[in-house]
């Protein structure tokens, strides 16, 4: 049932998703395009003077695209999430002939699917845009790397490997946290009688502003453990790899406890009106 | 066998104030079709709600085929809620495929040939569609089930005498003969002549369950003019 469910689920958001991402590959082609043909006239001593202020239009373009998919794509599965389990299509979901878990499982696994696809589309519209101008400076980028790596080689970068590591947990971790936030905040903002849209909203940030604190408390408490029984106090790696996997974990301890909390919310205290 | 329905001790209170349902006490057999009758807010929606687990009750409990209302209640019992509840940018055919999905006992063929009787393009979004037409899809997806319990709340409210008809023609050729129907209505004369048994409620209590023949003899009138008397304003 639950491959259902995310089968279905996937079926009914996709549009505004693909939407999105689509447009914002769209203007990070036609910005990294322009970017490529000034670049290329002013080696050249030709091209168009209107070039420049086109192409500042397009990174403004670029910036908003860039929020939409991002902040629209999270926005669109919170109205999405809030109007099939707590509205009138809510009487078709609470009917299916599946488990409290099942339902929000489902619902918890297509909003991450669609928040990596996100940030896969961000990296790939950076790459796009930032593409041209790597080709047209090739061997100038080709300097930078090779001081890159001379730098990393160096003592104070050492475990740089691990940082990229806790990095990637905190960035893996933060999918399922914005996915359980989302979920937490509209199931929290259900118990109210009135003004549950309003009180989900509160929970939003309530609850973000709770973890956010949390971990910057507990992060500061680390790093300046670290610092102490750093034996060099260059070494910044070995001091923010701990930092950043204790935050991944407190994210992913507050996403556990905000899944449970909903499903316990879902299944004892629903009142569809 | 053991009854299809039992309810005991049934209680539902909204925000600590309103009761809903008051200590109810039910049992409902198997292959009937039941009336459930009674004026503006009476409980006839909460009782439905609580048995379809759309509702968690206040106190008591309802079993149905002797389970709690949860996923198994839910794939024997088939709910008809008095509002539309489909997603709007849902084709017709991916909500034949959706039921079909979810419901072992749904028969795609029979919605498909309902919805083609009514001329119901299979490819148009439900947004695009009538109210009534909405609600027609609904009854059909409802109905295509071969289900062990119908819910089906105030099916024939807002709607024209012709598309009434239409609607008591399909839960009557389509119900699964061995399932109970409970249909919620205040219209008891459009409904009268296919029921078997009736409940009477009001504040939340059951003042009367009893079979039609039976209050017909009693009485020595039809439901709908025994409902008016008992419930007179």
């Amino acid at each position: 049932m639950l491959g259902k469910l995310i089968k279905h689920e996937l079926r009914s958001t996709w549009r505004i998703p693909a939407l999105m991402i689509g447009v914002l590959m769209v203007i990070s082609l036609v910005t990294g395009g322009t970017l490529a043909l000034l670049l290329w006239s002013m080696e050249n001593g030709r091209g168009w003077i209107g070039l420049p202020f086109s192409l500042v239009a397009l990174v403004l373009l670029y910036y908003a695209a860039l929020i939409a998919a991002n902040f629209g794509v999270v926005l669109y599965q919170a109205v999405h999430f809030y109007k099939t389990m707590f509205t009138d299509e809510g009487y078709l979901t609470h009917t299916l002939p599946v488990t409290s878990h099942q339902l929000l499982l489902s619902k918890a696994a297509v909003i991450c699917i669609w928040n990596l696809t996100c940030i896969i589309g961000v990296f790939v519209s950076v790459f796009l845009l930032g593409g041209s101008f790597m080709v047209a400076f090739a061997e100038e980028f080709a300097e930078i790397k090779d001081e890159i790596m001379y730098v990393l080689r160096m003592g104070m970068m050492e475990n740089w490997g691990g940082l990229i590591v806790s990095l990637g947990a905190m960035m893996i971790v933060s999918v399922f946290y914005s996915a359980a936030i989302i979920i937490g905040a509209i199931s929290i903002g259900q118990m109210l009688r009135k003004h549950r849209i309003l009180g989900a909203i509160g929970a939003y940030f309530g609850i973000s502003s709770v973890v956010g604190l949390l971990s910057m408390i507990i992060s500061t408490v680390i790093m300046f453990t670290s610092l102490m029984v750093a034996d060099d106090v260059m070494r910044v790696f070995s001091i923010y790899t701990p930092t950043y996997l204790v935050m991944a974990l407190i994210e992913g301890l507050a996403s556990v406890g905000l899944y449970f909390l909903s499903e316990y919310l879902v299944r004892r205290h629903l009142e569809l009106e | 066998m053991s009854e299809l329905v039992e309810i005991r001790g049934l209680t539902k209170v909204y925000e600590k104030k309103k009761t809903a349902l008051d200590n109810l006490n039910l049992t409902i057999g198997r292959g009937r079709i039941i009336g459930l009758l009674g004026p503006n807010g009476s409980g006839k929606t909460t009782l439905i709600k609580l048995i379809s687990g759309l509702l968690v009750p206040t106190q008591g409990e309802i079993l149905i085929n002797g389970n709690h209302p949860g996923a198994m209640t839910k794939a024997q019992v088939s709910y008809l809620p008095e509002r539309t509840y489909l997603q709007a940018g849902m084709k017709v055919k991916n909500l034949v495929d959706f039921f079909a999905d979810f419901y072992e006992d749904f028969n795609p063929e029979r919605a498909r040939g309902l919805l083609a009787n009514l001329r119901i393009d299979e490819g148009a979004r439900l947004k695009t569609l009538s109210k009534g037409t909405k609600e027609k899809v609904q009854l059909i997806m409802v109905m295509s089930r071969q289900a062990q319990l119908y819910l089906l709340d105030e099916p024939i409210a807002g709607v024209d005498p012709a598309a009434r008809d239409y609607i008591l023609k399909t839960i009557i050729t389509n119900y699964n003969p061995e399932a109970t129907v409970i249909v919620s209505t205040h219209l008891i004369s459009d409904i009268e002549n296919i029921l078997d048994e009736v409940i009477f409620i009001r504040d939340g209590r059951i003042m009367l369950q009893d079979t039609v023949e039976s209050i017909r003899e009693r009485k020595g009138k039809s439901v709908d003019a025994y409902f008016r008397e008992v419930f007179v304003c």
